[in-house]
């Protein structure tokens, strides 16, 4: 399956309205206002390590003020596009621009983008407070600054100790702290929920809300659908180094079946009554049923002509995990060979 | 506007402002950064403690020797010069252990992963190993200085030829200005090996072999040649060789090679510097982080 964004950035000027930077056209539909929203736009986008290849000509566009979520198993290549977009490899063809230009030739590449890309991404004998003194010394960022980065990652208790002592979480938080120092327009996270605790995570999400509803853009990457469900606005699934899927994410899920439940004791009735063509019936147990091709609407006017009683009748949200599993399930590079029980003795 | 959406908070959403007027990334702030990443390190602590430790203990050993040897031997007086130049014997030991350093400045960047943050802060390549390489003769400069200033106080308080106000003069201060460039260029030979190879024993190892096991190579190859044009040209451009006429000229005696001018040294040694420092610097602008 894929969705296609083609015209999608022709949709949105609806939503972008406000979003204008100075010297833009008032115009919405302008063309070069269309063009100038994008802030990290990647063209046939390419990497390959040997023989093998992480990013098979990927193309995408990201507006700022949303969370775009980057989803996909393990070896997709989020990861390699992601560090394609701050210049720390090379691509192999294509290109992956940060506000029209390669990141390294922003004048101020902290105050443009702040990415976290790997939590291990310090030297374990510094402390936290040093890793941040050396990264705001390159660009002149004021020591109120890097307080304040502290605090807003509540690393105050932790800062003055080396990094080696850190939990994987306050390796996160730091890196999140790092990131955060230039006040930056772009936030690129790579996979930023790992080894926080709930608290941590919750914490994560609001956070990347917050920036992208300050106007910053919030690319997250993730292999975990249910984390992208409660923070991104719009998705890119990406399965095998290829895009798969690349929506809003009510898009996303409105594409999936519609399921409905139903509950009621006259099940054989009403199975008849609802039963037409591109209606599917699964007996779920003795009372109740799933019921894919009609929407409750239809089912509850059927079951009152056929003089049902009917219980329950309940729409069934597709989710997320329910689409990106059936989105990934040909892109998956590692998958389980079975049930644990399987295993030899 | 509002269409039907899981999450809202982007409703009125608008563009975030850079203030482009706030400083951007700077070859100065690079150097802080990268003179912030010594300074916050034990390794760098240690290494430059070691230094200057074992060379005032040479250069107190050297002294009482020396001393001991003219009371034994009433005929010989000594020389302010000798005695200067033998006393920086604990250069030799800071040339391996700032090489060392020089070569770990870089490759525990590479081991630890913290290279991806600096790069992610400074993406200009060049720029961010020119602060790197600057911070770290910057360092390395303050040390061998330390060092040598130890080494002759205690070398001229301990033994009668040399006096502490013969740090003015010429010639020994011409040696001393000598040591310490030899110093900090084994420094960034250690760094441009680490910049190549980004491996820490891998770094460590070339040094010390260009530094100890060349020159005892090429001594023994001029025995077997029976003294060949080509092994001796190579003894001649053999790092320690270098170091040596480069510091004292009269130590070319003591090779086999015929000995080169301090100028020729100095240009050789130079070299020996820039090839890996230019080779590394191809490398890191060229591979991914």
């Amino acid at each position: 399956m894929k969705i296609s964004l083609g015209g999608d950035a022709l949709r949105l000027p609806e939503e972008n309205t406000g979003r204008r930077r100075s010297g833009e056209p008032d115009d919405a539909t302008d063309p070069r206002w269309e063009e100038s929203s994008d802030m990290i736009t990647a063209e046939n986008l390419h990497k390959r390590y040997g023989s093998k290849t992480a990013v098979d000509g990927i193309s995408f566009q990201l507006q700022p003020g949303k969370v775009t979520g980057f989803l996909g198993p393990n070896g997709s290549g989020k990861s390699t596009t992601m560090r394609m977009g701050v210049g720390l490899d090379k691509p192999t063809a294509g290109s992956i621009t940060i506000d029209g230009k390669h990141f390294a030739q922003h004048k101020a590449p902290m105050r443009t983008v702040g990415a976290v890309l790997d939590a291990g991404a310090t030297h374990p004998g510094r402390t936290g407070r040093a890793h941040l003194n050396v990264l705001a010394a390159t660009h002149g960022i004021s020591r109120s600054r890097i307080d304040h980065v502290i605090e807003l990652t509540g690393l105050g208790g932790v800062v003055g100790k080396r990094i080696k002592g850190y939990s994987l979480g306050m390796n996160q938080r730091l890196g999140i702290a790092a990131a955060l120092l230039g006040d930056p327009a772009v936030l690129i996270f790579d996979e930023p929920v790992n080894g926080l605790d709930p608290e941590g995570v919750r914490w994560v999400r609001g956070l990347a809300r917050e920036m992208a509803a300050e106007g910053r853009t919030v690319f997250v990457s993730s292999h975990l659908m249910s984390e992208m469900s409660q923070t991104a606005d719009h998705l890119i699934v990406l399965g095998r180094g290829r895009i798969i899927a690349d929506a809003p994410i009510h898009e996303l899920l409105d594409s999936g079946e519609k399921r409905v439940l139903v509950r009621t004791e006259q099940v054989a009735e009403l199975a008849n009554a609802i039963t037409s063509r591109g209606v599917t019936i699964d007996h779920l147990d003795a009372e109740t049923l799933q019921v894919t091709g009609l929407d409750p609407r239809s089912i509850g006017r059927r079951a009152l002509e056929a003089q049902v009683i009917v219980h329950e009748l309940t729409p069934q949200l597709s989710t997320l995990e329910d689409q990106y599993m059936k989105l990934t399930g040909d892109h998956v590079e590692y998958r389980s060979g079975g049930t644990f029980g399987e295993a030899p003795q | 506007m509002n269409r039907p959406h899981l999450n809202t908070a982007t409703a009125t959403p608008r563009t975030f402002e850079v203030d482009s007027t706030l400083p951007g990334v700077s070859f100065r702030g690079a150097v802080v950064s990268e003179f912030t990443k010594l300074l916050a390190l034990r390794t760098s602590w240690w290494l430059s403690i070691i230094t200057i430790g074992l060379g005032g203990i040479i250069a107190g050993a050297v002294a009482v020797s020396y001393q001991y040897f003219m009371a034994e031997n009433p005929y010989f007086t000594g020389e302010a010069m000798q005695l200067a130049t033998q006393g920086q014997t604990g250069s030799y030991f800071a040339m391996i252990l700032l090489g060392a350093l020089g070569v770990i400045a870089i490759t525990t960047e590479y081991s630890t992963g913290a290279i991806r943050s600096s790069l992610t802060a400074v993406p200009q390549r060049v720029l961010l190993l020119s602060a790197k390489a600057l911070a770290l003769a910057g360092w390395t400069a303050v040390v061998t200085a330390v060092l040598i200033l130890i080494s002759h106080v205690l070398t001229s308080l301990i033994a009668q030829p040399l006096a502490p106000a013969d740090i003015l003069d010429a010639e020994i201060a011409g040696m001393y200005v000598a040591t310490w460039t030899t110093v900090l260029l084994t420094a960034l030979l250690g760094f441009g090996l680490g910049v190549l190879l980004r491996s820490s024993a891998g770094g460590i190892v070339v040094l010390a072999v260009i530094m100890f096991v060349l020159q005892i190579v090429l001594s023994i190859l001029y025995g077997v040649t029976d003294g060949a044009a080509w092994v001796e040209t190579l003894l001649r451009v053999e790092y320690m060789n270098l170091v040596d006429n480069f510091i004292n000229p009269e130590a070319g005696a003591l090779s086999p090679a015929p000995p080169l001018e301090p100028w020729q040294a100095g240009i050789g040694l130079l070299m020996w510097a820039a090839v890996p420092l230019a080779l590394g610097a191809l490398r890191f602008t060229r591979r991914d982080a």
